[in-house]
């Protein structure tokens, strides 16, 4: 199933959110409040920058990131799924280290800490193109979906997305679907079966 | 606006404590109007083509999420209602969500009190209205071929708004087996929609984020 469940059920619901989608949201609204606060977060990040080589210096740029984007609706705090305090949020980091990212350049993700094993399925929006198209960023053209792997403290994934073609400058929402379990494209396009659903912004010049 | 939560001052004090029975029943409250006015705000600013590719859901989604933060459940005195607070937060959601689109809010928070005094005379509009009239005909058509239990499973469930454990017992079946149920619906639907599709679909039609999303 490729459509987005909320429309299904607003369409069967007569044109309003109807049952379903109100208990999801209720799910998700409380889960969210299970997640630690975003400065608990920034001191994890303060942790890891005593790190050497890339992890410092990209813990650095998260730094830069979080502290200067001015969240749009949805991207800030607001995680979107059934997440304890344990399974908290994912980042989006720019290589450069801006808080907007040059086109061409790489583009990390970091993760705070988790005592289980997730999979992330992220997918990219232009906010001005209505209706938006998703551009895939995993699970990527080989079927893989990035590992996050049990960590005690935020760390960055080793895996990164080429801000190359079909990404050009413009002003983008990022959706990012973490599962319990190895995602497939279909699983990732229904987003039901996520654990957790978080929104960011990404600006790319 | 006379609701039935306000006024409980030991709720109140509930809610503002985090508990989740007291926030679960704020919520149960102000979701549908928390889903009218959501519409309502895109409806003014993009019309019925804006609501059809808002996602409503996360749009109602993170005004509860803001409403019921510690920070905005500390803010609420408890005296005032709380219905047009909440829908303050609601409107500053959509707001922000238009301002990523480069579109203008206008609705301040005296149309707000505006709306809710219309609203508790009569819903503003015809809540399908986003459905283009060629799907809504289809969805319809879908509902009315439908066979007994699911029949039965979208009446308690999307009709009457039902818990599913209220679905449940009222039809004698498992929660389980409504799950299913309602899992096969949406499937059917998606399915009708795909299969009915004309080739030389409307501009309209074809930008329906539920059918063009990939």
């Amino acid at each position: 199933m490729s459509e987005p469940p909320d429309k299904i059920d607003e369409m069967l619901s007569g044109g309003r959110l109807g049952r379903p989608a109100q208990e999801r949201v209720l799910g998700r609204v409380l889960a969210a409040l299970d997640t630690p606060a975003r400065a608990s977060r920034r001191k994890r990040v303060l942790t890891i920058a005593s790190g050497a080589g890339l992890l410092a210096a990209v813990a650095a740029v998260v730094l830069l990131f979080v502290g200067r984007s001015s969240p749009p609706p949805g991207s800030d705090q607001t995680a979107k799924g059934g997440a304890r305090s344990v399974a908290a949020a994912i980042e989006p980091v720019c290589q450069s280290g801006t808080a907007a990212c040059r086109a061409g350049e790489r583009l990390f993700f970091r993760a705070d800490a988790s005592e289980s094993r997730r999979w992330l399925a992220i997918f990219a929006e232009r906010t001005d193109e209505t209706p938006a198209r998703r551009i895939w960023m995993f699970p990527g053209p080989d079927g893989v979906a990035p590992e996050v792997p049990p960590v005690p403290e935020a760390a960055v994934l080793p895996r990164a997305v080429e801000l190359g073609a079909g990404l050009g400058p413009g002003l983008y929402r990022l959706t990012i679907l973490v599962f319990n379990h190895p995602p497939t494209r279909d699983e990732a396009a229904s987003g039901s079966a996520a654990s957790l659903r978080l929104f960011r912004a990404l600006e790319i010049y | 606006m006379g609701s039935a939560v306000e006024g409980n001052r030991e709720l109140w004090e509930q809610f503002r404590r985090g508990e989740r029975s007291a926030l679960e029943r704020i919520y149960w409250e102000y979701v549908e109007r928390v889903d009218r006015l959501v519409r309502r705000l895109l409806h003014l600013h993009g019309g019925t083509r804006l609501v059809a590719a808002a996602n409503v859901e996360d749009l109602v989604q993170d005004s509860f999420t803001r409403a019921f933060s510690p920070a905005a459940r500390g803010a609420y005195d408890g005296i005032r209602d709380y219905g047009p607070y909440l829908l303050t937060i609601a409107r500053n959601t959509v707001a922000d969500a238009l301002r990523l689109q480069q579109r203008e809010v206008l609705a301040g928070g005296a149309e707000i009190a505006a709306w809710m005094a219309l609203e508790d005379v009569a819903p503003a509009e015809e809540p399908a209205s986003w459905i283009d009239s060629v799907t809504l005909a289809r969805v319809r058509d879908y509902l009315s071929r439908l066979p007994i239990d699911l029949q039965s499973v979208h009446h308690r469930r999307y009709v009457l708004d039902e818990a599913q454990d209220v679905a449940a017992e009222a039809l004698g079946m498992s929660r389980q087996r409504i799950r299913t149920l309602e899992k096969k619906l949406r499937l059917g639907l998606v399915r009708e929609l795909k299969r009915t599709r004309a080739p030389n679909a409307s501009p309209r039609i074809a930008s329906s984020s539920v059918l063009k999303r990939t």
